[in-house]
């Protein structure tokens, strides 16, 4: 399994490498001058000269890019273009928040997709996996948001259950992060949880259909531990395929569920970002989440190769 | 190999005619469409949403942009039917306008997307190389990152707006659509090296642009119908964020950012828009699916799917889902980079392998007689025997180990009336004693033989006037106390070993777990177990084999496990479905040596289904020949050689290949087997056999010849004797 380790880390390299590329070729195409946006109209020219120094603009494209990665493998992505703030700074500040609603969602999607699809596929055909069924596609057709606002009317407008908006760090008191996060976590966690309960079934479904099912029910197995046991390790393998790109779904939904809580997260930096073309706070989120992604592809790359073993390398 | 052209697209010709003309494809594919409800409700719904797109100004009760500062906020009435947004605005209208914008915004996108991906992959897949090569790396990290990530960063460049934000979504798309077409030309591609074309000597050009496009249409279809879901998905988040539709205009997320701060006074007017979204996007995923499932099998974005044939498959098992093992046997399509893992498409979180058995709201036609009937498999339930049934065997003097009485196995089948698969057979194994069960494929000897221990689905219906091992009949027993029997009194070894053992678990952990399940005791004790079973079935290096997987050993090495595992617990019985049907003939061999071995060493009988004779001459005493759902003949298999009474048995030895046979021709079995469902009603064997006579239609029975012989023939007194060569 180590080997698999190396082979997907190194495997990595060249696609965040792509990915800061395009990151960075962004600040190429913004239509405008930065220089001009932060010096202001009545600028002299020595002035303009300064802060394009300042910015590093004055350089080469390749040599601005060279310049860039170095900062970024440090882990400095420079200045807002808009305020000079530190870009590393308000990224990482707003970063676990985000990453507390996309993994708590996550959770609540496996537990609950999980067990549907098993309620569901050990039944096929029978009323209770044609309810998980429509259930599931249902789920996937419901806009995250959407479904937190009526979370929130339910659950903290009627029934004062859970707080409406607002964060706590998880340092500052655990209790009240989590009342914070359960809501955000339940409504962005629904699509994914439709999206594994379907796979989880249907992969399930057909798993217990294969000759080494019927092997263990000779051997005198209970069906429990046939579904438990032989049956969820192999189904489990294309719910893992589908689990990795719900993450990196559930990431990008996370930033918009955020803007109906007023959660501080990545969500509303983007935002602000996009409306004042501040590119270098937009390229340290793509970065940032790039890093993110992989990591999580890694995860789930390991977690694939210990389900399946013909994938390792022998 | 499926053929290129055969199922999709192609040309439209023959439409509808009644009559001998052949439907085309097309035309085939909208006709199973029609046939799913909730595929024809979606269709309705998005035409009912275009419908009003375009004619939604005359629908609408309101002017959308007109505030009336008195209705602020407002609950449904008579004159604000879903009430009024927080500047006075009617709903309903507003719901109206924005299906306009939904339906061209999601049009942009996808539009976007088709326009750059499929172009694009189309040449990259033909032209291959560095094209390819750096195209897809750079698609791959675009695909990579959240949509709205991606999306954020376009919109950093050009400025929030619904224009723009649709751009941006169908640049995500576009990433999608480029690596399912490209896919599609690879695929392509390969098939041509086996092409005749290219022998005749067609351009590779022409052959792949005549070939290419009928085989990504479907997939694109079905993509870009999921992808209209997606656009609006994605459309409403953005705007939802303030970056797509910018006020006045609205769109339906729009209208839901508006709402959602307002929702302390007035939390209905959040709903409609919500709703809107959700029900045009789950239309367009149920068209989706549907369109999927109603094209089937066939080259699903490029992955070409192989059926997987069972080799002589018993009549309706009821497992008819070779679909399914594309999923639990076939490993996801992985090239290696990292991106492998989102080997998914944007749209389709769900079925991403495009299997019919993913569950759509109609569900697994399939799987109703699959997985819960396997684990709620058929019982024997107990019946009294037939009066005049079988003549009864000669009264045993010792308990047999297996006594099979009058058993009969149905299934359901399509047309409602249930088949009958096996009609009333009876036999006996002595403990110590091989009983062979002879016959072709689709006699029924599988599923006797999975039916005493209640392995068949379900759905079948077996019943029997005893099935009984070392005494006890099985029928009296709960489902708890068959557990006990199975693998612990009776042990069970299947055809084919390289799918009967779990390929996610070691070969250790299966054995150990066969033996744990019966006897006390921890770890340490079933793992010795499992070495001396492997000691035992001649498995040389017992500790590696522990610790390795299925997939690792050869066929021979995994029915000696598999063996292994069914006699963990000394069995006093031991069922072989055909277990040297799968092998190699050098392995056979062995493997029937070691099951001889094995059965003197354990005073085990055996009960070996085979369909051939050359391993009954092997390692049988006895032998039973079944023939469309019933025994014909019973013997000792000595006798059984030199004097074969029925005409089927005779045929069956005659046709055997003999090394030094004169005559050129190998004498066969003219006709062929009924398939259950429609047997004659007298002798089932007649309308083969060379020796028919008028009563032959007529029901026949065993009746002995001598003691130990039985035979369902009513000539069997006065047939010549013509015997096997020796």
């Amino acid at each position: 399994m180590g080997k698999l380790v190396v082979q997907r880390l190194v495997a990595m390299v060249p696609l965040l490498f792509i990915v800061s590329i395009l990151a960075f070729s962004l600040m190429q195409l913004l239509p405008g001058d930065p220089v001009l946006v932060r010096v202001g109209e009545e600028a002299t020219e020595q002035q303009y000269d300064q802060v394009e120094h300042e910015l590093g603009l004055d350089r080469s494209v390749p040599v601005q890019y060279v310049r860039w990665l170095g900062g970024a493998v440090r882990g400095d992505f420079g200045e807002s273009l808009i305020n000079s703030q530190q870009v590393t700074g308000a990224v990482t500040s707003r970063l676990p928040v985000t990453l507390s609603l996309t993994f708590g969602a996550v959770l609540i999607a496996l537990v609950i997709g999980v067990t549907a699809g098993v309620i569901g596929g050990t039944r096929p055909g029978s009323a209770v996996d044609r309810g998980v069924t429509f259930a599931a596609t249902l789920g996937l057709a419901v806009p995250n948001f959407w479904f937190a606002i009526l979370l929130v009317t339910v659950l903290s407008l009627k029934l004062d259950l859970l707080p409406a908006t607002g964060y706590t760090p998880i340092q500052v008191a655990p209790a009240q992060w989590l009342r914070g996060i359960i809501l955000p976590c339940l409504a962005l966690g629904l699509s994914a949880s439709a999206a594994i309960a379907r796979q989880t079934r249907s992969g399930l479904a057909s798993v217990l259909q294969q000759d080494y099912i019927r092997t263990a029910l000779a051997k005198g197995a209970s069906p429990r531990r046939v579904v438990l046991k032989h049956g969820l390790k192999n189904a489990f393998i294309p719910v893992v395929t589908v689990l990795a790109f719900q993450v990196t779904a559930l990431l990008g939904g996370a930033l918009v569920v955020e803007q109906v809580l007023a959660l501080p997260g990545l969500g509303s930096l983007a935002v602000i970002s996009v409306q004042r073309s501040d590119v270098t706070m937009v390229q340290g989120i793509i970065m940032f989440t790039a890093v993110v992604v992989v990591g999580v592809n890694l995860a789930t790359d390991l977690l694939y190769g210990w389900l399946n073993p013909k994938v390792r390398p022998s | 190999m499926t053929t290129v052209t055969a199922d999709t697209g192609g040309k439209g010709d023959a439409t509808g005619t009644a009559g001998p003309a052949p439907m085309s494809a097309r035309h085939r594919v909208l006709l199973r469409l029609s046939r799913r409800k909730e595929a024809v409700v979606a269709a309705a719904f998005l035409l009912l949403l275009v419908f009003v797109a375009i004619f939604g100004t005359w629908l609408m009760p309101h002017d959308p942009d007109v505030q009336d500062l008195r209705q602020v906020l407002a609950w449904p009435s008579g004159s604000h039917w879903l009430g009024a947004d927080h500047l006075g605005r009617d709903v309903f209208s507003r719901i109206i306008a924005a299906s306009r914008v939904a339906l061209l915004a999601s049009l942009q996108a996808v539009a976007v997307g088709l326009v750059l991906g499929v172009p694009l992959g189309l040449f990259i897949g033909y032209r291959g190389g560095w094209w390819d090569r750096i195209v897809m790396r750079i698609a791959e990290a675009i695909i990579s990152l959240p949509g709205i990530v991606v999306a954020i960063s376009v919109l950093a460049i050009l400025g929030p707006g619904l224009t723009n934000a649709m751009f941006a979504i169908g640049i995500a798309f576009a990433m999608a659509f480029l690596r399912l077409t490209r896919g599609t030309v690879l695929a392509v591609r390969e098939e041509l090296f086996v092409d005749a074309s290219r022998v005749i000597g067609t351009k590779d050009r022409t052959i792949m642009f005549r070939h290419i496009l009928p085989n990504v249409a479907a997939p694109l279809i079905i993509q870009t119908t999921l992808a209209f879901g997606a656009a609006l998905l994605a459309e409403a988040g953005l705007s939802f964020l303030g970056l797509g539709v910018q006020p006045p205009k609205s769109s339906w997320g729009g209208m839901l950012a508006q709402a959602a701060p307002f929702i302390s006074r007035n939390w209905f007017i959040a709903i409609p828009p919500g709703l809107a979204i959700a029900a045009t996007v789950l239309s367009c995923n149920l068209l989706g699916d549907a369109v999927r499932d109603s094209i089937g099998r066939g080259i699903e974005g490029g992955q070409l799917r192989r059926a997987r044939a069972k080799p002589g498959t018993d009549a309706a098992t009821g497992s008819g889902a070779d679909a399914g093992s594309a999923i639990a046997a076939g490993t996801p399509v992985s090239d290696g980079s990292a991106g492998a893992l989102t080997d998914v498409s944007p749209f389709d979180a769900t079925a991403f392998d495009g299997t019919p058995v993913a569950g759509t709201a109609a569900g697994g036609t399939v799987a109703s007689n699959g997985a819960a009937a396997i684990l709620g498999g058929a019982r024997v339930h107990a019946v009294d025997p037939e009066v005049g049934g079988p003549s009864p065997d000669v009264p045993f003097t010792i308990e047999p180990a297996l006594e099979v009485r009058d058993l009969r196995i149905a299934f359901p089948s399509a047309r409602g009336e249930p088949v009958t698969a096996v009609s009333g057979i009876s036999f006996h194994v002595d403990p110590g004693e091989t009983l062979g069960l002879v016959g072709e494929s689709g006699c029924g000897k599988s599923v006797t033989a999975l039916s005493v221990l209640g392995l068949l689905p379900g759905s079948a219906q077996v019943t029997a006037a005893r099935v009984a091992v070392g005494g006890q009949d099985l029928a009296e027993l709960s489902d708890a106390q068959l557990r006990q029997v199975r693998g612990g009194t009776v042990g069970m070894v299947f055809q084919d070993p390289m799918t009967s053992l779990n390929p996610a678990l070691t070969v250790g952990d299966q054995l150990m777990e066969a033996y744990r399940l019966h006897r006390p005791g921890g770890r340490a004790e079933a793992k010795a177990r499992a070495r001396e079973l492997l000691g035992l079935v001649r498995i040389p290096d017992p500790g590696r084999t522990l610790a390795a997987y299925p997939h690792e050993m050869s066929g021979g090495m995994a029915q000696r496990t598999m063996i292994a595992m069914a006699l963990a617990c000394e069995p006093k019985l031991l069922i072989a479905d055909e277990p040297t049907t799968a092998l190699d003939v050098t392995v056979q061999g062995q493997v029937i040596d070691l099951l001889r071995d094995l059965q003197s060493q354990m005073h085990m009988a055996i009960l070996f289904i085979t369909h051939d004779l050359g391993v009954v001459a092997d390692i049988c005493d006895r032998a039973a020949v079944m023939y469309a759902g019933e025994l014909v003949e019973t013997a000792p298999v000595a006798k059984l050689f030199a004097t074969p009474t029925h005409p089927y048995t005779q045929g069956l030895l005659r046709s055997r290949p003999q090394a030094d046979s004169k005559s050129g021709r190998l004498p066969t079995i003219p006709g062929t087997v009924p398939p259950p469902g429609s047997w004659p009603t007298g002798c089932r064997f007649a309308p083969r056999c060379p020796f028919a006579i008028e009563p032959c239609v007529e029901r026949q029975h065993l009746t002995p010849q001598e003691a130990t012989h039985l035979v369902r023939c009513v000539r069997a007194d006065e047939v010549a004797v013509s015997g096997a060569p020796a």
